[in-house]
């Protein structure tokens, strides 16, 4: 399966390519009041409004960082519409090998072998989900 | 999802089922059919009755009523399978098909929206005259008001460049102010490619009126006063649901017996006027009768008898729970929805304001404006960040220091005035900390929720910004409207009145001063309804229906999906169809009185029979309440919706 291979921290979650649209350079995000934790902030897209969510709180590794830039955003589109997911750093595309076991996380779909790393594949509809965006606190 | 849209999705939904009732039918003829052949085209014939009557295909409905009955005959072996009868199936599907293309009976209504075989047959294009005009799907002309939008953004960034660095150049200001008139018409006018006349939505105000008159006994004379008032589409499909809701009230709450009004002195006929007229960037719509008014007495009784304003009053009828009923008798649950109506108002970035004397008739009055696409803001800063306040709803700046500031029940508050308003602080207010002057200029905001002072640090100015919505991804922002994109790249927030003015209250008064029975419901998540029904239609149409009313939905083409998703997650009623394919609606409602978690959730059922048997069957099975699909009544729905989330489980 194509990915892209998103470097959260010290590790790489891959989402399926069909589902991003683009990466982006971030910068600086608009915070939002009112906003649950995992929201970063919004961001100018082209011209069209885009909510950046925490990757790293969505997927329940981090403390959420609200109102914080990010270097890097993916542009996925999710069946609720467009988002962007922060990036630690350059996201890479790639190829997903064997399985090398199942995920614990609540949106990690296992754990298969990238070359010499291991990814944890996301689904992307569980790590947007109203209610993982709210339990992100 | 408007009604365009379902009868978009039945004609695509029916399409498929014909072909199979067609295909099946023919099939027949090779012998003996099978149970389950027969099932399967029972149920087919079936769903496309219940969808038709919902999208008001009547013909179709009894058309596919008809193959119910006689597929029913061949089931229970009372009528003979023969090519006769193969040949009535077809016909049954052949009719439909035409009637569907036609759209059915009110043929001018639906035809409009659906593709017409007939043009084929005229080969020759007649000469296109003036009036001439094509449907259009709407999303292609959302695309061109954005697309304008986005050009005019553009446009100011260029003005800038061009400003900054051909400073002075005749020929280049010349050229780019031509662009900009030009482009200030290009949007005016795809503006004015999505406006509908106000009279476009006058047919079911006038049904509404008419049904409500029949129901209760009375005689109603209806009039339209400025049908060909302008509106924005999307502003226009959302205030036709509240002015339902007011059209019927005025019938319902307003308008008296036939006896009554000649003792009055009146004629007999109530008068219900529904009338628009435009004001600058704004559009008027009022609903008024002239009935026997509200007792204001009465409604502050209702909200708990303290001292009260005629228009404090007037404001506490548009709280949940309060209706227009309550100077009256209390009418089958029909007075719900004033609180609704004004929410969508509040939505429509609109107010609505009553006018009712005893005996004398009631007026609402909601004023929108015509297009959402841009809104007049007021800018303001506070500590760092800027920020838009819509100015329909911030009007009035009064310098905050010195004298104006007081103190009531112990809290910041600032004479605007006659009144004393409570004060807040728009840096604390959005979490960005008190501001750096403590005598900076107040916005007064006054919404539907009530009105607050808020504290800035300095007024910007007034702006038009294009407002954009902030997607579904991230739940509903209560401070937020919608944020804008600025010429140079930044980002705007555009704040939301009545959030700042709900929560400066909630901070500002440390006991609500308002007698109870009015607890702010903000905060408490939507109850979230399962919708449970084969026909995507019908699922879209009641997803349509509850979430605009405020519902979270989760939906399921059959009872086994409804069971697995019951399972996962927590939902707090259940809305079901009753026939479907595999576990049905009877044992859906069945395995949910019989799981010990689920045992007090309630269930209410949505059938396409009308029958006293099906019903009283459903209720054995341990449902709470039974509705009759046709003649779909969305605010039927909605009330045994609220009512049965508000009681519970009427029985264990």
């Amino acid at each position: 399966v194509q990915v892209l291979l998103l470097p959260v921290g010290a590790d790489w979650y891959a989402l399926e390519l069909t589902a991003v649209r683009e990466v982006v350079v971030g910068g600086a995000l608009e915070p939002l009041p009112g906003a649950p934790p995992a929201t970063r902030g919004l961001m100018n897209l082209r011209g069209v409004v885009l909510p950046v969510l925490d990757t790293a709180a969505l997927l329940g590794i981090e403390r959420p960082s609200p109102g914080a830039g990010s270097p890097h955003v993916v542009v996925v589109e999710s069946a609720r519409g467009p988002a962007g997911l922060t990036a630690s750093a350059v996201p890479q595309t790639g190829v997903l090998g064997d399985g090398a076991g199942r995920s614990e996380l609540p949106a990690g779909r296992g754990r298969y072998a990238v070359g010499d790393d291991v990814a944890v594949l996301v689904d992307l509809e569980t790590l947007l989900a109203p209610e993982r965006i709210g339990a992100a606190a | 999802v408007n009604e365009d849209e379902f009868l978009r999705l039945f004609a695509q939904e029916a399409a498929g089922r014909l072909d199979s009732l067609a295909q099946r039918a023919i099939g027949l003829e090779a012998g003996e059919p099978s149970r389950e052949e027969l099932d399967a085209m029972f149920r087919d014939a079936h769903t496309l009755k219940g969808g038709a009557s919902v999208v008001g295909l009547e013909a179709v409905a009894r058309r596919m009523h008809d193959l119910e009955q006689l597929l029913e005959g061949l089931r229970t072996r009372r009528r003979r399978l023969t090519s006769e009868v193969i040949d009535t199936v077809l016909a049954h599907v052949d009719a439909v098909r035409e009637l569907i293309v036609a759209g059915d009976a009110p043929a001018a209504e639906a035809s409009r929206y659906l593709p017409q075989p007939r043009a084929a047959a005229t080969p020759s294009p007649p000469p296109i005259s003036p009036d001439e005009t094509i449907s259009v799907p709407l999303r292609r002309l959302d695309e061109l008001v954005r697309l304008v939008g986005e050009s005019t953004a553009a446009q100011l960034r260029v003005g800038r460049l061009i400003g900054e660095r051909l400073r002075g150049d005749p020929v280049a200001a010349d050229e780019y102010h031509r662009l900009a008139r030009v482009l200030s018409d290009l949007h005016e006018r795809a503006m004015r490619a999505r406006m509908l006349t106000v009279g476009t939505i006058a047919a079911p105000l006038q049904r509404a009126a008419r049904d409500v008159a029949r129901a209760r006994g009375r005689e109603v004379r209806w009039e339209l006063v400025g049908g060909d008032t302008e509106l924005d589409r999307h502003v226009l499909e959302a205030l036709r649901e509240p002015l339902v809701a007011l059209v019927r009230n005025a019938v319902d709450h307003g308008v008296e017996d036939p006896s009554e009004r000649r003792a009055r002195g009146k004629p007999e006929a109530g008068l219900v006027r529904v009338a628009a007229h435009q004001t600058g960037a704004d559009v008027v719509v009022a609903v008024a009768d002239d009935g026997r008014g509200i007792d204001f007495d009465r409604v502050r009784a209702a909200i708990g008898g303290g001292p009260a304003s005629e228009g404090e009053l007037a404001a506490a009828l548009f709280e949940p729970g309060v209706t227009t009923a309550v100077g009256v008798t209390q009418v089958s649950g029909r007075g719900v929805g004033l609180d609704a109506v004004r929410a969508v108002v509040d939505g429509l970035r609109g107010r609505i304001e009553v006018r009712s004397g005893h005996g004398a008739g009631t007026e609402f009055r909601i004023t929108v404006p015509m297009t959402l696409a841009a809104l007049r803001c007021l800018l303001v800063e506070t500590g760092t960040r800027r920020f838009a306040l819509p100015m329909h709803a911030a009007d009035i700046t009064l310098p905050a220091g010195g004298e104006a500031v007081t103190v009531a029940e112990g809290r910041p508050a600032l004479w605007a005035g006659e009144d004393v308003l409570p004060l807040a602080d728009l840096g604390e207010l959005v979490g960005e900390g008190r501001s750096s002057r403590p005598e900076g200029p107040a916005v007064v905001l006054t919404t539907g929720r009530g009105r607050l002072a808020v504290r800035v640090d300095e007024l910007l100015g007034q702006r038009d910004v294009v407002v954009q919505d902030l997607g579904r991804v991230l739940p509903r922002l209560p401070l937020i409207a919608g944020a804008s994109v600025d010429p140079d790249g930044s980002l705007l927030l555009v704040l939301d009145p009545g959030g700042l003015v709900e929560r400066g209250r909630a901070r500002e008064l440390a006991a609500p001063r308002v007698p109870s029975g009015a607890p702010a419901p903000a905060q408490a998540p939507s109850p979230r309804v399962l919708i449970v029904d084969d026909e995507l239609m019908v699922r879209e149409l009641e997803r349509s229906i509850l979430s605009r009313a405020g519902f979270e939905v989760v939906a399921a083409a059959d009872g086994a999906q409804a069971l697995q998703l019951l399972r996962e997650q927590q939902v707090d009623l259940v809305l079901t169809d009753l026939e479907m394919p595999g576990v049905d609606g009877f044992a859906l409602t069945r395995a949910i009185r019989a799981d010990a978690r689920l045992t007090s959730l309630p269930v209410l059922v949505l059938s396409g029979h009308e029958g006293g048997r099906d019903r009283r069957r459903v209720l054995d099975a341990g449902a709470d309440a039974f509705l009759v699909k046709s003649g779909f009544d969305e605010l039927a729905l909605l009330g045994a919706i609220r009512r049965l989330l508000r009681t519970g489980r009427t029985s264990p």
